[in-house]
């Protein structure tokens, strides 16, 4: 539904995640991974995306930025994170059992959450770097119904607010085209440089609102079958001797062994 | 209401000091980061906050100015000898703690990653937490816990965990100490000390990475440290909160000629070097151990320690403190490099063969200068425990 108005509101969609660096443990029955000693950070794609969404506010002059989110409790930590940036509000959609989820009962869950609020433009990121589905913001779009531009490294709303220009990443080019809003924007790394956040800020934010909702989270209709770790990376080899004489060997080796040179 | 008092105090603090600078100008003498700008320098620093506090403008200009400083502490020394001690370094860092916190200026951009790695990894640079204790795997370093009671804990600091020059520093240590049958042992989940973080301006960060420490210290029952990372080292002795039990903490380079003095350890092989010594900013100046580690070094048979024309409280900056080995000035700045090659310089006009000092950023930073000078040749940067450890 669109804001309307002088302002622009933008919802942004957000998943808290296990920081990439975390050691990743998968659990006794090899479907989901231990989450205790995991270290949880927001979704980086969606700084991109919640910074976007500061940056059109500040183009505007006004208006209300919505983070929602579908997690545990703990999520609202993340969130938090997005109120010392700038967001105003969140929404968490309560599900104590996310690894029970797949993309479509998420996007599910933040439709029916956002079916009824105001907004120009909802942006996510374009893939969670837990699970690396990238479906979410496409299947949200197709929900509510609205137009979607996915991989945004850049975004241009018209001063009207009624469309915007998207440049999205493609495969060896980019892509520009025109889009209608209200539309899901899904952010790519590039699309900005989300801004500093220091401590106070996050201690300062906690007073902002947080509605939890409880619905029903709709049931998955993927089943993980099992989860593995990647192999081991084979140790590196260091080629002993003088600079001159190691090339030619060196030289070989990317040829026969590693296959990188013709 | 009452965040606005305390940013209200901190410019009036701020600003009570700038006032009473006799602007003199001696400070811009000794500053490693004075060309020929006037705005440069502590003065120029000094001066630029003040015109930002009176017209209430905090822009990217006054932060690129705000964020040079190396933190050396030279002009604070200066200003004591000269004029009315100012302490200019402790009015920068307030300076970088009102843009952070309340104006939303700090850091410089290179630096918010730096920040955010601290606060979830705990390591400016990102790098896994499960990794920091890697370097000590097969060495028999045991963790510090009220089951596995140490009388020294080592804390090692994040470059001498995760570089891998520095980590010489944590093995050679770790070598040092065995030899000397120390009973020691590290905190299975050390974190960063913090300590650049507030040089950065994050005080909260500070304040979040030193409670973590803090914790671990009271919970493993320690109280006696020694720290190879002279800005560990200082934060520990000058700007932790209080513990239950009195802190004891000391550089290596104090701990090892502690240990020589009660004839615990004993150094037997000659190292026929001509050495010179680096001052690190945050071990000489800003903590004043000058002597022990000159001691340390000719306590190593057959070492030869000659000094380079500015040491010991007149010691060069080697240009990567205050948060400067995370970002590269501005155009128009004086450059982290240029003040290295410069301290290089005077370490080659000693005809010494090894430069030695006792930080692990110092040692980063003057021997990238060292082959940006195309020197390895001539001189080698060592930190002091490589050379002891070649005396064992």
């Amino acid at each position: 539904m669109n804001g309307g108005g002088e302002g622009v509101n933008s919802i942004v969609c957000m998943k808290q995640v296990p920081d990439t660096e975390s050691i990743i443990r998968i659990d006794g029955e090899g479907t989901g991974i231990v989450e205790e000693g995991l270290t949880y950070v927001a979704n980086p794609y969606d700084e991109y995306a919640v910074e976007e969404a500061l940056r059109l506010r500040e183009k505007f002059g006004e208006g209300k930025i919505t983070v929602v989110t579908v997690g545990p409790q703990r999520a609202e930590e993340a969130m938090r994170y997005f109120f010392a940036m700038g967001a105003d509000e969140g929404v968490l959609i309560r599900d104590d059992e996310p690894q029970k989820r797949d993309s479509l009962s998420v996007a599910q869950c933040l439709a029916e959450a956002i079916r009824d609020m105001e907004y120009d433009v909802i942006f996510c990121g374009k893939q969670a770097v837990d699970d690396d589905s990238g479906q979410v913001g496409a299947m949200l779009a197709e929900l509510l119904d609205i137009p979607q531009a996915t991989v945004v490294a850049k975004l241009e709303v018209a001063d009207d607010k009624k469309s915007a220009v998207a440049h999205r990443e493609i495969e060896g080019g980019e892509e520009v085209i025109e889009i209608q809003l209200p539309a899901v924007i899904t952010a790519q790394k590039g699309l900005n440089e989300p801004r500093f956040t220091s401590l106070r800020e996050i201690k300062r934010a906690m007073s902002k609102p947080i509605a939890t909702r409880e619905m029903r989270v709709p049931e998955a209709k993927t089943r993980v079958v099992s989860l593995e770790r990647p192999p081991e990376r084979p140790p590196g080899r260091i080629l002993e001797g003088e600079d001159v004489d190691v090339v030619g060997e060196l030289v070989d080796a990317l040829r026969n062994e590693a296959k990188l040179i013709d | 209401m009452k965040e606005e008092h305390v940013e209200e105090n901190v410019e009036k603090e701020l600003h009570d000091a700038l006032v009473s600078c006799e602007k003199c100008h001696f400070c811009n003498l000794v500053c490693p980061i004075v060309d020929s700008r006037v705005t440069q320098g502590p003065f120029g620093i000094n001066r630029a906050i003040y015109y930002g506090l009176k017209w209430n403008q905090f822009n990217d200009t006054l932060r690129d100015l705000v964020y040079s400083c190396t933190t050396c502490n030279k002009c604070v020394a200066m200003c004591k000898k000269v004029s009315r001690g100012l302490p200019l370094v402790e009015v920068f860092e307030k300076a970088r703690e009102l843009l952070l916190v309340e104006k939303a200026k700090g850091p410089m951009p290179e630096q918010a990653g730096v920040l955010k790695n601290m606060h979830v990894r705990g390591n400016p640079w990102g790098n896994p937490p499960h990794e920091r204790t890697k370097w000590a795997e097969g060495l028999d370093v045991k963790f510090a816990s009220q089951d596995n009671k140490v009388d020294i804990l080592y804390f090692v600091g994040c470059a001498s965990s995760y570089d891998a020059q520095g980590q010489k520093i944590a093995k050679n240590l770790a070598k040092i100490f065995k030899r000397a049958e120390v009973n020691f042992g590290i905190l299975e989940n050390e974190t960063c000390s913090g300590h650049e973080a507030r040089r950065m301006g994050e005080i909260d960060l500070f304040e979040y990475l030193s409670e973590a420490n803090i914790g671990m210290f009271e919970e493993a029952g320690v109280c006696d440290i020694v720290t190879g990372d002279p800005h560990g080292f200082y934060s520990f002795s000058q700007e932790y909160p209080r513990m239950g039990n009195e802190l004891r903490v000391r550089h290596y380079s104090q701990f090892l000629n502690d240990l020589m003095d009660e004839g615990k350890l004993k150094l037997s092989s000659k190292v026929n070097k001509k050495v010179t010594y680096h001052d690190p900013c945050y071990l000489g100046r800003h903590s004043e151990v000058f002597e022990e580690p000159r001691k340390l070094i000719q306590r190593i048979p057959g070492v030869t320690l000659v000094e380079m024309e500015n040491s010991r409280a007149d010691s060069d900056c080697c240009g990567m403190g205050g948060g400067r080995m995370w970002m590269e000035p501005p155009k128009g700045l004086v450059s982290s490099q240029a003040i290295a090659e410069k301290r290089v310089q005077q370490a080659l006009a000693t005809g010494a063969e090894i430069v030695l000092t006792a930080c692990p950023f110092c040692n980063i930073t003057l021997n990238d200068a060292v082959k940006s000078l195309e020197k390895e040749d001539s001189i080698t940067v060592m930190d002091i425990t490589e050379l002891i450890s070649m005396s064992l």
